[in-house]
């Protein structure tokens, strides 16, 4: 059983010096034009779901990043041999092609907001109606805010706004390796104009959030 | 990398928000291979009761880092 990474370019070049899960040696498994980076594991355990395993599963792709376009796989992803991953690799060729066509040269920055001022209530019951919904409506237009100025430093760009005991701005964005100084501009500009939305900015990341799986799928 | 709003930083919620990001993007972003892929892990769902302690405690983490100036 085989323990899948990543997609990535063909690749002559040797693979960098990290270790897999349960310390594994990477390896990789070549078509023409593609390669999937795999490490063993055990039949019985392949996922032990711990955030060690996460980082573990992120220094990988990182230390693949370095040197080569890298499509990252959904952690959990396990092939039952390398017969398996060649016929992936070669049944979905072109579509992965052009997946890694589109992150070549980029990588993906997170950027997170809390989008409510401490001074709006958080449901109808804390205030009137009318507060809720003007606080809806400043939620609604902070993200527009802050999603098209760092949306016009990116190549793609997905966002969200999760609504646990307080909303929350959740943005991807994909962003050319040169380009980096210019969104971390942008980001410390809303930082600046925004002291109150306690903005996090998180990456680089492999492009996690930009492997269009949609067309992948089909 | 990580820029913050806050007048003192706080290492540990920093870490906490690139744990956070980390999770959603291992477990719930990157490629499927759905139909190709023996998808181990006994059971998909052992990942998110797995997960579920984790994903609480960074979200609660989370949301009081940002209440707290």
């Amino acid at each position: 059983v085989i323990w899948l990474y990543a997609v990535t370019d063909h690749c002559p070049d040797a693979l960098p010096n990290v270790t897999g899960h349960d310390s594994r040696r990477l390896q990789q498994t070549c078509t023409a034009e593609l390669a999937g980076i795999w490490s063993e594991c055990s039949r019985e355990q392949p996922a032990r779901l711990t955030e060690d395993a996460l980082w573990r599963q992120e220094t990988v792709l990182e230390a693949l990043m370095d040197d080569r376009t890298v499509l990252p796989l959904r952690f959990g992803t396990v092939l039952g041999d390398v017969d398996e991953l060649l016929a992936v690799l070669t049944r979905r060729q072109d579509s992965l092609r052009r997946a890694l066509d589109r992150v070549r040269g980029c990588v993906e920055m997170g950027v997170r907001a809390r989008l409510e001022p401490a001074d709006i209530p958080n449901s109808p019951s804390g205030g009137s109606g009318t507060d809720y919904l003007r606080a809806r409506a400043g939620e609604h237009a902070i993200a527009g805010t802050l999603h098209r100025r760092l949306a016009a430093v990116s190549s793609a760009a997905d966002k969200a706004v999760r609504r646990g005991a307080a909303p929350v701005f959740v943005g991807a964005y994909l962003v050319p390796e040169p380009g980096l100084d210019r969104f971390r501009d942008a980001v410390h500009e809303l930082v600046a104009d925004h002291p109150d939305l306690s903005i996090a900015c998180t990456g680089p990341w492999p492009p996690y959030s930009f492997t269009q799986e949609g067309e992948l799928a089909s | 990398m990580s820029i913050r709003a806050e007048p003192e930083p706080s290492v540990d919620l920093d870490r906490q928000i690139t744990l956070l990001d980390l999770v959603d993007r291992l477990v719930g972003k990157g490629v499927v291979l759905h139909g190709d892929i023996t998808l181990a892990v006994a059971d998909i769902d052992l990942i998110y009761v797995g997960l579920r302690a984790l994903i609480s405690s960074v979200s609660t983490l989370e949301e009081q880092g940002a209440g707290s100036r």
